[in-house]
C-alpha cells in the first residue's frame, strides 16, 4: 500500500463513512455503536484489497459489504427487536409529525431484514431496481415485490395514524 | 404525503444527527494490524442479559498470525480512538460510559468491572514476562475514556508462555458450534470447519484470516501468487459461512440458480456466477451441507493472467475439493 493509496482511503472516508454509517442504521435498526462496529469491520475489507478496488468504484463495493453485513445482523438481532419494539408509544407525541416519524420507523422496524435493506436502498439511497437487486444479489421482481409488500405495510399503518388524528 | 416521501422524511430524520467518527480511519487501520478473533456482543441489550445470567466469558487467544500486520500507516493510535470510542459528539442521545480501569487488576475481576460498567471485553494473550500471568497489561480504550454502553473493551493479558495452538473452551459453550477458529491456519487450508483440498498451483496462503467479515459466523482466508504475501491482494479468496451467514449464503445460491452456471459436485450443486461492480469477479458458491456455505472468489486480475475458461476450471476443481474438516 502506497502512501498515495493511503491518502485515497482517507479521501474515501472522509467522503463516505458518514453515508456508510447512516444506512447501516437504516437496514440494521441498529443502535449507532453497534453500526458502527459493523461498518468498521466492512471499512477494514475495504482496506485489505484497497489497492486493487480503489479505481473501482469503492463505494459500491463497501456499501454491498454494509448492507449484507446489516442484514444479517439484524436477522440474529430480531428476538430482541421483538421485545424492544413491541409496545408502540402510548404516549401523546408532542407533534403530528414527530409521531408520525416515529410509527413509520417502528413499522421498517418490523418488516423482515431484506425487505427492510430493500426499503432503505430504494428509498434513502435512491437506487434504481436494477442497483437494488444487483447489491443484494436478487432479482429485480424480487425487489419489486419485497419494496411493495414493505411500502403496502407502511402504508398501512400510516393510514391508521391519520385517521386516528383525523 | 405519499408514503415513499414519508419514509424518506422519516429515515432521514432518523439518522440526520449520526455522522462517522474522524477517528474511524485510526479504528480500520488498527482492525486490519491486529486480525484477532473477536467476540462481541450484540449490543447494550446482550450486555444486560450477560449480566444478569451466568456472564458468559469472552476469551479469545491471539493466534500466529495475529502479529503480522503491515507497518503502521499511521501513528500510534491514540489511546481514546479505540472501536468503542469512535462516537462523536453528535450522538448525544446515546449515554456515555466511563472506562474503568484495568490495567494492573486480575482478569476475572477486569471481567467482571467491565460488565458492571455496561461495557463488552474481548481478551487476548501476549507474552509478558515479569508481569503476574493473568495480569491485564493494557486495554483500548484506556480508563477515563467515554464509551457507549455495550461497546467493547479490549484488554491484553499477561501470560508466560506462547498460547497453544488450541483455543481455550469458551465457557459460553458456543464454542462448539465454531469449530476450527483461526487456530489451524498453519498452512491456509483449513479453516472455519473445512478442508481445502486443491488450489491452483503456485499459489501461497495469503497469510490472514478474517471472522464474521461477511455475516456472523463466516471465516475468510485467501491465497495470492507467490511474492504477493504481504501485499492485500488476493488470487483466490474463499469464504465459509456458518449459522446465520450460512442463511445468507443459501439465498443467494438459490438466487444463483436463475443466472449462474450449474456446477455438479455430486449430491449438491454449486453455480459460478460474476460478481462485484460490473461482474469482473468470479466466484463460485453452494451449500455444502445444511447450516456450512462457502463460497469462492477469484480475483479480476488472476483470471485475465489466466483466461476466462481456464479461471472457470480452477473454481470448479477447488470447489470439487472441499470437504467438511475433521
Amino acid at each position: 500500500m502506497t502512501e498515495e493509496d493511503e491518502a485515497a482511503f482517507d479521501e474515501f472516508l472522509a467522503a463516505r463513512s458518514t453515508a456508510l454509517l447512516r444506512t447501516a442504521i437504516l437496514v440494521c435498526g441498529a443502535s449507532t455503536p453497534d453500526a458502527e462496529d459493523m461498518v468498521q469491520s466492512a471499512l477494514e475489507k475495504v482496506y485489505r484489497h484497497w489497492p486493487r478496488i480503489r479505481h473501482d468504484n469503492p463505494e459500491a463495493y463497501a456499501r454491498r459489504v454494509v448492507v449484507n453485513g446489516a442484514i444479517s445482523r439484524a436477522r440474529r438481532r430480531k428476538v430482541l427487536q421483538e421485545i424492544t419494539f413491541a409496545h408502540p408509544p402510548d404516549t401523546p407525541v408532542e407533534s403530528p409529525d414527530v409521531g408520525l416519524r416515529q410509527a413509520l420507523l417502528d413499522e421498517l422496524r418490523r418488516l423482515p431484514a431484506r425487505m427492510r435493506a430493500v426499503l432503505v436502498l430504494r428509498y434513502w439511497e435512491d437506487m434504481s431496481e436494477a442497483e437494488t437487486a444487483a447489491m443484494l444479489g436478487c432479482s429485480v421482481g424480487t425487489v419489486k415485490s419485497q419494496a411493495a409488500r414493505g411500502l403496502a405495510r407502511v402504508r398501512a399503518r400510516m393510514g391508521h395514524m391519520e385517521g386516528a388524528s383525523a | 404525503m405519499n408514503v415513499e416521501e414519508a419514509l424518506r422524511d422519516a429515515m432521514g430524520a432518523q439518522v440526520a444527527g449520526v455522522h462517522a467518527s474522524p477517528s474511524i480511519g485510526q479504528a480500520v487501520r488498527r482492525r486490519r494490524r491486529r486480525h484477532q478473533v473477536r467476540f462481541r456482543t450484540a449490543g447494550a441489550a446482550a450486555v444486560t442479559v450477560a449480566v444478569a445470567g451466568a456472564a458468559p466469558a469472552y476469551l479469545t487467544l491471539q493466534d500466529a498470525t495475529g502479529h503480522r500486520g503491515s507497518p503502521a500507516p499511521v501513528g500510534a493510535a491514540a489511546p481514546s480512538a479505540g472501536p468503542s470510542a469512535a462516537v462523536s459528539g453528535d450522538d448525544v442521545a446515546v449515554p456515555q460510559i466511563v472506562v474503568p480501569n484495568i490495567v494492573g487488576v486480575a482478569v476475572e475481576r477486569a471481567r467482571a468491572m467491565l460488565e458492571d460498567a455496561g461495557l463488552a471485553v474481548a481478551f487476548r494473550k501476549t507474552v509478558t514476562p515479569g508481569v503476574t500471568p493473568g495480569t491485564i497489561v493494557s486495554q483500548d480504550p484506556a480508563a477515563g475514556a467515554p464509551a457507549a454502553p455495550g461497546s467493547q473493551v479490549a484488554a491484553v493479558i499477561a501470560t508466560t508462555d506462547r498460547p497453544s495452538a488450541t483455543p481455550t473452551p469458551d465457557p459460553s459453550g458456543s464454542r462448539d458450534e465454531m469449530p476450527q477458529d483461526l487456530g489451524d491456519l498453519g498452512d491456509g487450508r483449513a479453516f472455519g470447519g473445512v478442508h481445502v483440498g486443491y488450489l491452483p498451483k503456485g499459489l501461497v496462503w495469503g497469510e490472514w484470516s478474517g471472522k464474521d467479515g461477511f455475516g456472523t459466523h463466516s471465516y475468510a482466508t485467501s491465497w495470492v501468487e507467490r511474492g504477493l504475501e504481504k501485499t492485500g491482494l488476493y488470487s483466490v479468496e474463499m469464504v465459509v459461512y456458518r449459522g446465520a451467514a450460512a442463511g445468507d449464503l443459501a439465498s443467494r445460491v438459490k438466487a444463483a440458480r436463475g443466472t449462474g452456471t450449474p456446477v455438479d459436485l455430486g449430491g449438491t450443486t454449486a453455480y459460478l456466477v460474476s460478481e462485484a461492480e460490473g461482474n469482473t469477479t468470479r466466484a463460485v458458491l453452494w451449500t455444502l451441507r445444511p447450516g456450512l456455505g462457502v463460497e469462492v472468489m477469484i480475483s479480476p486480475d488472476y483470471r485475465a493472467k489466466l483466461g476466462e475458461d481456464a479461471a472457470d476450471a480452477e473454481l470448479r476443481e477447488i470447489a470439487a475439493h472441499v470437504t467438511p474438516a475433521g
